[in-house]
């Protein structure tokens, strides 16, 4: 949600480590970040502060799982080995088995680059072999009919 | 009748007696008087200031106390409001660590009690201070533990554990269990 970026951003972890001089905190052990409706699980979790504001959030689990209500009251959820989450551009970078799941479509590939602000998903194989796969159900194939006649 | 040979015997018994229960008493009174010297300070100190330098003659720490007793027989210093001002080589002011008491070992670990407080005064680093109730430090390597609850405040964001490790030289700390970080509004 729109209001979910305004909200402070909660990490909650067994143990965590800060390299003061690095702008570095490293959460450790059954890490969750919670900001408004965002939820993410990981093991591991590293906050980076840069200097233009731009703080990022390194989530790595098996896999590290994220989860968020869109306006529409619709939920998304993504998993992967490795999430990035650029707070102030709303993104989130999935790296690794990443799967992202949206109104029962899924997508699966091994990167999966997704703007939260404007809802939009690139998703991308590593070429070897792998590729990208996308499940559309009839609902979603109407719609996108329709959208198509004149 | 008793002779004069058990008459003398006796006496002799009687004063070996009376000698002896004089000088147990006499040692317990010095046990009695050590012990007495041992809870006393061998000095007392108000306002204390005790400036250290590094080898090459630079300011390291200044350590203070509204009051301290100096125990000379394990070299204990109990200390009342004591402050650490420790220094940046480069002459800066880098962390001010303060409690209501304290505990001087040996000239070089630190034991305090009660509020204990950790300011920054580093303005380049992301945090303004450290506060738990107790801390135990090691005044040469700066490195600094505890195993009570501690929160961590900085300008974006609020840190609450339980149990730290910190390096104060180079600026990096451990919460052991519960950590809960909250980064207020993101930037």
């Amino acid at each position: 949600k729109q209001s979910d970026y305004q909200q402070p951003v909660v990490v909650d972890s067994v143990s965590q480590e800060a390299e003061l001089n690095e702008n570095k905190v490293t959460f450790l052990q059954d890490v969750t970040i919670t900001q408004g409706s965002i939820i993410i699980h990981a093991d591991k979790v590293v906050v980076l502060r840069h200097e233009k504001g731009n703080d990022e959030m390194i989530a790595t689990g098996r896999p590290a799982t994220f989860f968020q209500i869109l306006d529409n009251g619709k939920p998304v959820n993504a998993s992967a080995s490795e999430l990035r989450y650029q707070l102030k551009d709303r993104l989130v970078t999935l790296t690794g088995k990443a799967e992202l799941k949206q109104d029962d479509n899924q997508v699966n590939g091994d990167v999966i680059r997704y703007d939260i602000q404007k809802q939009q998903m690139i998703a991308q194989s590593s070429g070897k072999g792998s590729r990208v796969k996308t499940i559309f159900l009839p609902q979603e194939i109407e719609e996108f009919n329709k959208a198509g006649k004149p | 009748m008793i002779n004069r040979q058990t008459l003398l015997i006796l006496l002799l018994f009687l004063v070996s007696l009376l000698a002896w229960q004089w000088s147990s008493q006499h040692d317990n009174q010095n046990t009695l008087l050590q012990k007495k010297d041992l809870s006393l300070p061998s000095f007392t100190a108000s306002k204390l200031h005790n400036q250290r330098y590094s080898a090459d003659g630079k300011l390291t720490d200044i350590f203070t106390a509204d009051q301290a007793l100096y125990y000379q027989h394990n070299k204990v210093t109990d200390a009342v409001h004591p402050v650490l001002q420790t220094f940046e080589p480069n002459g800066q002011k880098a962390w001010n660590v303060s409690a209501n008491s304290g505990q001087m070992i040996s000239n070089d670990r630190l034991i305090l009690r009660d509020s204990v407080l950790i300011k920054n005064h580093n303005p380049a680093l992301n945090i303004d201070r450290m506060q738990t109730s107790y801390l135990e430090m090691d005044m040469n390597s700066r490195q600094i533990s505890s195993d009570k609850p501690v929160t961590i405040d900085s300008p974006d964001y609020h840190v609450q554990g339980v149990g730290l490790h910190a390096d104060l030289n180079t600026k990096r700390y451990q919460i052991l269990d519960k950590g809960h970080a909250t980064y207020f509004k993101p930037r």
